[in-house]
């Protein structure tokens, strides 16, 4: 028995080095699609350089969290020529949980008179897997990032996270910033593209499912705000009207979000051309520059921009 | 509990820490603790039917005792066939109702008559089918006075229950199990690392081949009517993969760990898609279950005794019958009623026992008349897979149907990853080169130096890592 224990701990530990060198060879020279468990490969929405810029970084007006809606909705020039400074913490997929969690790291240093928390009401319904995988393969990866990865336990994660501890230590790769053509990278957090896809107009009726997980995340970040006393607005960004249509339930919705704290939906507010959007989900910058007038001349009328300008 | 799982994964290890440990108290301290084990793994998945195991094994353990001490041999017939009755009543009750009540209304529509029968909305109590096998054999051991009865409960009720056949088997037997429950075990080391070795390579099965084989196979399966002929055929092909992954992984996990405390089961599976006809194929095959229905239907039918009609009639009777044991769906019964006429050509010939050795034996390559018997019988077997997997007869007929014509020869839609073709391409080389073993990885590697050996194990753990399914699945044969 004892020789059994042994034998099968030292296994353990023999395996558990292998596994780790392998995950290195997975991480270098093995090409992406034969790594299903593992993703390092880059992502879509500039997210490294976003979390490097914001490193050096310290107080801002506005600080606009989200997933690629908020990053590629919210210009900061825009806010600029009206006197706002703001940066976008949004990364690609983000849900609440990652939401939270940036919300958390950043706005302590960030010190904002604002946040938007931009919510794109699908990621409520996803275990937050692709957005923690985009985090951590732009480099962060500290102990809250480990205990939100054991929290959606996924064993993709867990893969890129080893890999991505070793990464951050030893620089073994460099990584893709973006896969988009067309897509540019403007300080502030803010991706940019002029560019219009076609895209269906005919979608399946759906719902939108609100996981208990993610909304429990969402009203636990608000409350780290408010006791902050950091002022919020929620604010879903437009998306495409065919879209948006094929949400059954987005009255209800709108119920959940109002009862959380003030809120906007531009998809009610405003109605923009499918030319106004780059896919069916995101803005182009055309939409961008109507939209983003649009949002400040809403929080102005409402009273927040009147007193972030007092302050500056 | 999942044997996949990570719960498994932990309920494991402490119980085997604690059953060594607990090695010098006596033999009866350790079955009271698999015993507790068990009874704790089972109720797991939903503890009401706890009360319904604990209930079929009381049953069967008094029946037994009774028909011992029968003075008459009508009071030994009248338990004999209460019990009989009560067990199948439950598996009728349990898994067959709304099927029998279903298929008469069916019927009776047909003739313009519209009959009312509520269906119970039961969930199917998981094992149910095995343990009801397990206590069934038994009780008609002991009324054939092939065995005297277990008069220890705790022995008896373990011989039911044991976790790792609890769910789905291998369907035991008394005279194989019992004597190695009263028997005192002693911690044999070899015999650890041996079914160490098969709970990996059952992983291996289920995680990697079974569970990637589903995701390719559930898309063809549940929208068939979308797809062209050759993606049907990689479909059906899938689900060959899949159930043998499936299902042969969950008996290697289970013999695994059933070694693991000191107790052999029965083998299930020999590599039957290596089989060169359908006679073989059936004698690799859930060899438990068909060993079951061999002994304690075939046999007492008349078996291979009497003339051709008849061996002939016993040969559909116990595949129906089998096919039926799977579920309650007219597709099983086809299936079942498939593979016996794939079977007869056999039984008519008298060839159905030409194959007993394995093929090849002695030699890394198949002749080629091996290699097209062996392509033949697959292709067989892949056509009775197409009826049990699909969710009714027309569909099954459907897929036939849109298999056979020009499409075939087309692209198939949406292949699988060309990483997972490769992993199948190589899990098979592996299973032909280890056929010899009692499962594949048995005896690789055991002349190489540690190193490379531990390198082997640790390859299958990181491809399990790398490649399992993140959202997991359920054991197909839970469902019977």
């Amino acid at each position: 028995m004892k020789k059994f224990v042994f034998r099968f701990f030292f296994f353990s530990v023999f395996c558990s080095l292998f596994y780790v060198v392998l995950i290195l060879l997975y991480g270098t020279i093995v090409p992406a699609s034969f790594a299903v468990n593992f993703n390092y490969f880059g992502g879509m929405g500039f997210t490294r350089q976003r979390f490097d810029e914001v490193s050096k970084i310290k107080n801002v007006d506005l600080v606009v969290a989200g997933s690629s809606h908020a990053y590629r909705g919210y210009d900061p020039r825009i806010f600029k020529k009206s006197g706002i400074s703001m940066f976008n913490l949004g990364s690609s997929s983000q849900s609440p949980l990652q939401t939270r969690y940036v919300l958390g790291k950043y706005v302590t240093k960030l010190k904002p008179k604002l946040v938007i928390v931009d919510v794109y009401p699908v990621l409520f319904g996803v275990d937050g897997l692709e957005s923690q995988i985009d985090l951590i393969s732009s480099g962060l990866i500290d102990k809250d990032i480990i205990a939100l990865s054991f929290k959606i336990n996924n064993i993709k994660l867990y893969n890129t996270l080893l890999f991505g501890a070793f990464n951050n230590e030893f620089h073994i790769k460099k990584q893709k910033l973006s896969d988009n053509e067309g897509d540019t990278y403007i300080p502030g957090g803010y991706v940019q593209s002029f560019r219009h896809l076609q895209f269906k107009k005919t979608r399946f009726k759906q719902n939108v499912n609100i996981s208990a997980t993610q909304l429990e995340a969402f009203k636990a970040g608000l409350n780290e705000l408010r006791s902050q006393q950091i002022k919020f607005v929620i604010i879903q960004a437009p998306f495409s009207r065919s879209n948006y249509a094929s949400y059954q339930n987005n009255d209800e919705i709108d119920r959940v979000f109002s009862s959380l704290g003030e809120y906007y939906n531009f998809n009610k507010i405003l109605n923009l051309p499918d030319s106004m959007y780059y896919d069916d989900s995101h803005l182009n910058q055309r939409g961008v520059n109507i939209y983003n007038a649009k949002l400040i001349d809403t929080l102005s009328k409402r009273g927040h921009f009147r007193r972030l300008s007092m302050n500056n | 509990m999942l044997f996949n799982s990570l719960n498994f994964a932990f309920f494991l290890p402490i119980i085997f820490c604690l059953y060594w440990l607990i090695n010098k108290n006596g033999l009866k301290i350790q079955n009271i603790l698999l015993l507790a084990a068990s009874y704790y793994f089972y109720s797991c998945w939903d503890y009401r039917f706890l009360f319904l195991l604990i209930f079929s094994t009381l049953l069967d353990y008094f029946t037994g005792l009774k028909m011992e001490d029968a003075k008459s041999l009508k009071l030994k017939r009248f338990l004999f066939w209460l019990s009989v009755t009560v067990n199948l009543g439950f598996l009728g009750v349990f898994k067959y109702y709304n099927f029998f009540a279903e298929s008469l209304i069916s019927s009776f529509s047909h003739f313009g008559i519209t009959l009312h029968a509520s269906a119970i909305n039961v969930i199917l109590p998981v094992g149910i089918s095995f343990y009801t096998f397990h206590g069934l054999s038994y009780v008609i051991d002991i009324y054939k006075g092939r065995i005297k009865p277990e008069r220890n409960f705790v022995d008896y009720s373990l011989f039911v229950s044991f976790f790792p056949l609890l769910v789905a088997g291998p369907i035991e037997r008394a005279t194989h199990l019992l004597p190695q429950i009263k028997q005192k075990r002693v911690f044999d080391y070899s015999k650890a690392i041996d079914g160490c070795r098969q709970i990996l390579w059952g992983l291996f099965k289920k995680v990697i081949i079974a569970d990637n084989c589903a995701e390719y196979a559930n898309m063809v399966f549940n929208h068939s009517s979308n797809y062209t002929g050759s993606t049907l055929a990689l479909g059906a092909l899938m689900f060959t993969f899949q159930i043998y992954g499936d299902f042969s992984g969950y008996s290697d996990i289970a013999i695994g760990t059933a070694k693991l405390f000191g107790i052999d089961l029965l083998r299930n599976f020999a590599f039957p898609y290596f089989s060169r006809d359908m006679a073989e194929f059936w004698r690799r095959w859930h060899i438990s279950l068909s060993s079951w229905f061999k002994d304690y239907l075939y046999i007492p039918l008349g078996g291979s005794k009497g003339n051709l009609w008849m061996r002939i009639r016993n040969t559909f009777i116990i595949f129906i019958v089998s096919g039926f044991w799977h579920g309650a769906n007219w597709t099983f019964i086809i299936w079942g009623f498939l593979n016996a006429l794939f079977i007869i050509p056999s039984i008519v010939m008298k060839t159905n026992r030409n194959n007993l050795e394995i093929v090849a034996q002695g030699r890394l390559l198949p002749s080629f008349k091996e290699l097209m018997q062996m392509v033949s019988t697959f292709s067989l077997t892949v056509i009775a897979w197409i009826f049990f997997r699909s969710a009714s007869i027309g569909q099954a007929f459907q897929i036939i149907g849109d298999l056979f014509n020009r499409s075939l020869f087309t692209a198939p839609h949406n292949p699988p990853r060309p990483v997972m073709l490769l992993i199948l391409v190589v899990f098979m080389a592996v299973e032909w080169i280890g056929r010899e073993g009692r499962y594949a990885i048995e005896n690789v590697g055991l002349r190489w130096p540690p190193i490379l050996r531990w390198s082997f194990y640790s390859i299958i753990i990181v491809f399990i890592g790398m490649y399992m399914q993140t959202g997991g699945s359920d054991f197909i044969y839970f469902q019977f």
